[in-house]
């Protein structure tokens, strides 16, 4: 009987144990990737919001400062100022006299926008 | 004996391209897992960037705009500098070597004396990057500066 000669690559078990350590090492490193690039997107996107916020409390004391200096003879001060598509800075307050300043009697963020709420799967209500 | 030679050799082959491929991927993951490594600390830097940066913000707001009222912050100049340590534990004033700080600066317009900007930056002392930074503006009511 002629014996096989065989040429070509031998897959061992060597071989499957660095398959399934490589595949191990992908998958881990891959899932790494992203969990880090979602964290940092999330804190990104914080950051955009703090600033945003800020910019728009900046142009609300600006515009009461403003609004203080004009001297003029209405002394309420109601004005919103756009964070982002949103949310709006919504800010009331009373300009007292000269050396009093003013007081801020309404300094909130507000949701202009009701979020859009997936409903496309039909769930169990439970009832 | 020419066949157990040959078995070997092959085993040796197959042991040679199992460490090469092996190294090839190890390369490519151990760059993955430093990319990770990296964005994360960027995460925990800029999370805690802005967290102080928005914390010193409100102290400002708080106290009609002299944050020194708290009794440990000091003015220097028109400068409050905090430290922070690499576990982001906050100290107050200049402490050299420490790698974050946090610094305001007090800007007054002459012509608008009572409406002030404080650029607060947190800043990577290592490569003097600022990770962090907002200028807010506050209209002082008067009395306590």
């Amino acid at each position: 009987m002629k014996k096989r000669s065989s040429f070509g690559l031998n897959i061992g078990l060597s071989s499957i144990l660095v398959i399934i350590v490589i595949l191990c090492l992908v998958c881990f490193a891959g899932l790494s990737v992203a969990s880090a690039n979602a964290d940092y997107q999330l804190s990104s996107k914080l950051s955009d919001r703090t600033s945003a916020y800020y910019n728009a409390a900046t142009k609300a004391y600006t515009d009461l400062y403003t609004a203080k200096e004009s001297s003029s003879s209405d002394n309420s001060f109601d004005k919103s100022y756009p964070i982002n598509d949103n949310q709006i800075l919504h800010v009331k307050a009373t300009l007292l006299d000269e050396h009093e300043g003013y007081e801020i009697s309404y300094w909130e963020i507000e949701t202009i926008k009701n979020p859009e709420i997936d409903n496309s799967l039909s769930l169990l209500l439970g009832n | 004996m020419y066949n157990k030679s040959s078995k070997s050799s092959l085993f040796l082959m197959e042991l040679i391209m199992s460490i090469l491929f092996f190294s090839l991927a190890a390369a490519v993951c151990v760059q993955l897992f430093v990319q990770s490594h990296t964005l994360s600390k960027s995460s925990v830097e800029l999370n805690h960037a802005v967290v102080e940066c928005e914390s010193l913000a409100e102290l400002i707001y708080g106290t009609d705009g002299n944050p020194t009222l708290d009794g440990l912050s000091v003015w220097d100049g028109d400068t409050i500098t905090y430290s922070y340590d690499k576990d982001f534990n906050k100290q107050y004033g200049v402490i050299p070597d420490t790698p974050y700080s946090l610094v305001c600066n007090r800007i007054t317009d002459p012509l608008k004396p009572r409406l002030v900007t404080y650029d607060i930056s947190f800043i990577n002392q290592k490569d003097d990057k600022v990770i962090f930074s907002i200028s807010p503006a506050y209209f002082i009511k008067g009395g306590t500066q």
